[in-house]
C-alpha cells in the first residue's frame, strides 16, 4: 500500500548541457568544423530527450519478515524486506529506504537499496539489527523513483499492510539483584526491614526490666542468674515496607553523551529492575511507576506473578519507550496524580539520571510529603554501548559541565537528608554499599 | 542511534564514470594535444566521483570538453568527435548518478541494479541519438556544410524550449 503526500520534483540533472552543446557548436561554426557543430546538435538532442521523459510512477507494496519477533536483548535480528512493483510501468531507478525503528542499530548490511523494478516484479533485501529493550515499530518505507533520464523524481512513503514490531523484554534484573537498604521508618506486616523500634526480631536493640506477659524466650536468663532480677531482651522490630520504584521517563531522562550512545533512561530502567527484584526478595511490597507524559502505574504487591508483570512493564510500557516522548509533560498534574496513588507509608526509589533540576525537585517534594525517597542515579556519561573510543568518552566540555551540575544536585539532595546512590561505571552493588555507608541507619 | 552514513559512491559507480570518461581520450587520441586536458578530465572525474563531491567531476567534464574542442579544432574526424562527445555526456551522467545514489543510499547499500539499469538505458538512448544524428549527417555523402548544421542546432534548441513548458 503506497500512500501520503507523493512529492514530485525536478532534479535539474541535465541543466547546463545546452550551454556545453552551444559552446561546442559555436567553436565549430567559427572554425568551420562540421564535426564540432554535429557534436553540439547531439548534445542538444540529449537535453531534448531528457525533457520528453515522463515522471516515474511509484506504486509499491512492502512486506517485512523478521528472523525473531521477540528476541533477547543484544541478539541479532535479520529483517527481510520484500518490495513489489504493483504499478503498470517500469521504475528504472528506484531507491528504497526502510523505516528502521529509531532506537535500533543496524549491525550488518544496509536497510537501503537501489534497484530497477519492472511491473509485477519483486525485490528482496536483508539487513540485521541488534535488539534492545522495548517495543520497536517499523516506520513507513521511503521510496524515491526517478525516470530513465534522472530528471524527475517522485518521493513517497509506503506503509506495510500489517505493522511489524520487534518486542524485546530483558530479564527484570540484568545482574544479581541488589538489596537496597531502605529508610527504617517501615511499618506494616512482618518483614525484613530492621526498624529503630524495639520488639520481636533478630537484631539486638536493648535490654529492659521484665514486664508481666513477656515471652519466656525473651528473658535474659544469664543476667537473671547473675543479678537475680528478670530482664527482657528487646530486638529491633522487623517490618516490611511498601516501596514504589519510580522511573524518570521525561524527555530530560533521554540524555546521552553523544547521538550514537544509548540514552540514560536505559540504565535507569535496568537499575529499576535490579532494585525491584532486590526489594521483592527482601519481603517488601514493591510497585512501579514512571514520571512521564503517559500514565504508567503498577500497584505495590508481591509474588511471582507480580514480578512477571513488572518485567513486562519495564520492557514494553509505552511510557518507557526507547525513544523520547512527544507529548508535553505536565509537571504539577503528574506529580499530584502520583502522590494520590502512593500509600501513606510508601517509600519511593527514584531512578533518574538527575539531568535537570526538576528531577531533584521531584525527589525533594516526595520526601517532604512523607514518602522517604532514595535516589538511584545512573550517570548519563556511562550510558554508552561501546561505539566510541573509551578514552574520549565524557571529555567534551559540555558533557563535563553537565556532569558537574549533576554532582551538585546529588550533594544538595544529600544535604536535604535524601539517600542518593550515584552509580558510575562500578557494579551497582558496590555503588549501593559505598552510598549506604553514609546513611545513618 | 544510527551511525554516520558513508555517502561516497560505490566502486561500480566510480568505475562506470571512469570508463566512459576514458572513452574521450581514446576517441580523440588522433590529436595528441587534446590528451592533456582529456586525461586531466578523466582523473578529475574518477577522483571527484570517488570522493562524492559534484564540483570536481564537473571540473573534469569541463576538461574533457576542452579536450574534445582541441581535437575538433585540430582537425579530428566528425565520427571521432561524435564518439568523444557521447562519452563525455555519458561520463557526466554516470558520475552524477553514482554520486546521487551514494548521497541517498550510502556506500553500504546495494545499488548495482539501479546503476546498471540507468547506464544501459542512457547508453541505448545515446546510441539512438548519435545513430540518428550521424545518419542524417551522412545522407548527402560527405556531410552537410556548417550552415545547415547550425540551423539544425537552432531547430533542436527551439524544440527543447517547446518541451520546457
Amino acid at each position: 500500500m503506497s500512500s501520503e503526500y507523493p512529492v514530485v520534483r525536478s532534479t535539474r540533472r541535465w541543466h547546463g548541457v545546452n550551454a556545453i552543446a552551444l559552446l561546442v557548436s559555436g567553436a565549430g561554426v567559427l572554425a568551420n568544423r562540421p564535426g564540432l557543430v554535429l557534436s553540439g546538435v547531439v548534445g542538444v538532442a540529449f537535453a531534448v530527450a531528457s525533457r520528453v521523459d515522463a515522471p516515474p510512477t511509484v506504486d509499491l507494496a512492502v512486506e517485512r519478515r523478521l528472523s525473531d519477533a521477540d528476541p533477547a536483548p543484544g541478539t541479532s535480528v535479520t529483517v527481510t524486506v520484500t518490495v513489489t512493483n504493483t504499478g503498470g510501468a517500469l521504475c528504472p531507478d528506484l531507491r528504497l529506504i526502510d523505516g528502521v525503528p529509531p532506537a535500533l542499530t543496524v549491525e550488518d548490511d544496509s536497510p537501503r537499496r537501489g534497484t530497477a523494478l519492472r511491473p509485477g516484479k519483486t525485490v528482496a533485501f536483508e539487513y540485521t539489527v541488534r535488539a534492545t529493550r522495548g517495543v520497536h515499530r517499523f516506520g513507513p518505507m521511503v521510496a524515491i523513483g526517478r525516470n530513465a533520464s534522472g530528471t524527475i523524481e517522485r518521493r513517497r512513503t509506503v506503509v506495510e499492510a500489517d505493522e511489524t514490531t520487534i518486542t524485546c523484554v530483558p530479564p527484570l534484573s540484568g545482574t544479581e539483584p541488589v538489596a537496597l537498604p531502605l529508610y527504617d521508618r517501615a511499618v506494616g506486616v512482618t518483614g525484613r526491614v530492621a526498624t529503630r523500634e524495639s520488639g520481636a526480631g533478630t537484631v539486638f536493640h536493648s535490654v529492659r526490666e521484665y514486664r508481666h506477659g513477656d515471652p519466656p524466650n525473651r528473658i535474659d536468663w544469664n543476667r537473671t542468674a547473675r543479678t537475680g532480677e528478670l530482664t527482657t531482651v528487646e530486638y529491633r522490630r522487623e517490618r516490611s515496607a511498601t516501596v514504589v520504584v519510580l522511573v524518570d521517563a521525561r524527555n530530560a531522562a533521554y540524555v546521552a553523551p553523544s547521538r550514537d550512545d544509548r540514552p540514560a533512561i536505559e540504565r535507569s530502567i535496568a537499575v529499576a529492575g535490579t532494585a525491584f527484584e532486590g526489594l521483592l526478595a527482601t519481603g517488601n511490597r514493591v510497585g512501579l511507576a514512571a514520571l512521564s507524559p503517559t500514565e504508567c502505574w503498577l500497584a505495590p504487591a508481591s509474588g511471582q506473578a507480580h514480578r512477571g508483570r513488572a518485567r513486562e512493564l519495564l520492557g514494553t510500557h509505552p511510557a518507557l519507550s526507547p525513544t523520547p516522548p512527544e507529548e508535553p509533560f505536565l509537571k504539577m498534574t503528574s506529580l499530584r496524580r502520583l502522590r494520590h496513588r502512593l500509600a501513606t507509608d510508601a517509600q519511593v526509589v527514584f531512578c533518574s539520571p538527575l539531568s535537570d533540576g526538576y528531577a531533584a525537585t521531584v525527589a525533594r517534594r516526595l520526601h517532604a510529603h512523607g514518602h522517604p525517597t532514595t535516589v538511584l542515579s545512573p550517570a548519563p556519561t556511562c550510558a554508552g554501548d561501546g561505539n566510541r573510543d573509551e578514552r574520549t568518552r565524557g571529555t567534551e566540555p559540555g558533557v563535563q559541565l553537565a556532569g558537574i551540575e549533576r554532582s551538585f544536585r546529588c550533594s544538595d539532595l544529600r544535604d536535604d537528608g535524601i539517600h542518593v546512590v550515584d552509580w558510575g561505571e562500578e557494579p551497582l552493588r558496590r555503588a549501593v554499599e559505598t552510598a549506604s555507608r553514609r546513611w545513618s541507619v | 542511534m544510527t551511525a554516520e552514513l558513508d555517502t561516497r559512491p560505490t566502486p561500480l559507480g566510480v568505475g562506470l564514470a571512469g570508463l566512459f570518461a576514458a572513452g574521450v581520450p581514446i576517441a580523440t587520441a588522433a590529436v595528441p594535444l587534446s590528451l592533456v586536458p582529456s586525461l586531466f578530465g578523466v582523473l578529475s572525474i574518477v577522483v571527484g566521483t570517488a570522493g562524492g563531491r559534484k564540483s570536481v567531476p564537473t571540473l573534469g567534464v569541463g576538461a574533457l570538453l576542452i579536450g574534445v574542442l582541441t581535437a575538433g579544432l585540430g582537425g579530428a574526424r566528425p565520427e571521432v568527435l561524435l564518439l568523444g562527445t557521447t562519452c563525455l555526456v555519458l561520463a557526466w551522467d554516470a558520475s552524477l548518478q553514482a554520486i546521487d545514489l551514494g548521497r541517498t543510499l550510502g556506500r553500504a547499500a546495494d545499488t548495482t541494479r539501479a546503476l546498471t539499469a540507468h547506464t544501459v538505458i542512457s547508453t541505448i538512448a545515446a546510441a539512438v541519438i548519435v545513430g540518428l544524428g550521424y545518419g542524417l549527417f551522412r545522407i548527402p555523402g560527405d556531410g552537410y556544410p556548417v550552415t545547415v548544421l547550425a540551423l539544425l542546432l537552432f531547430g533542436a534548441l527551439v524544440l527543447g524550449a517547446a518541451f520546457r513548458g
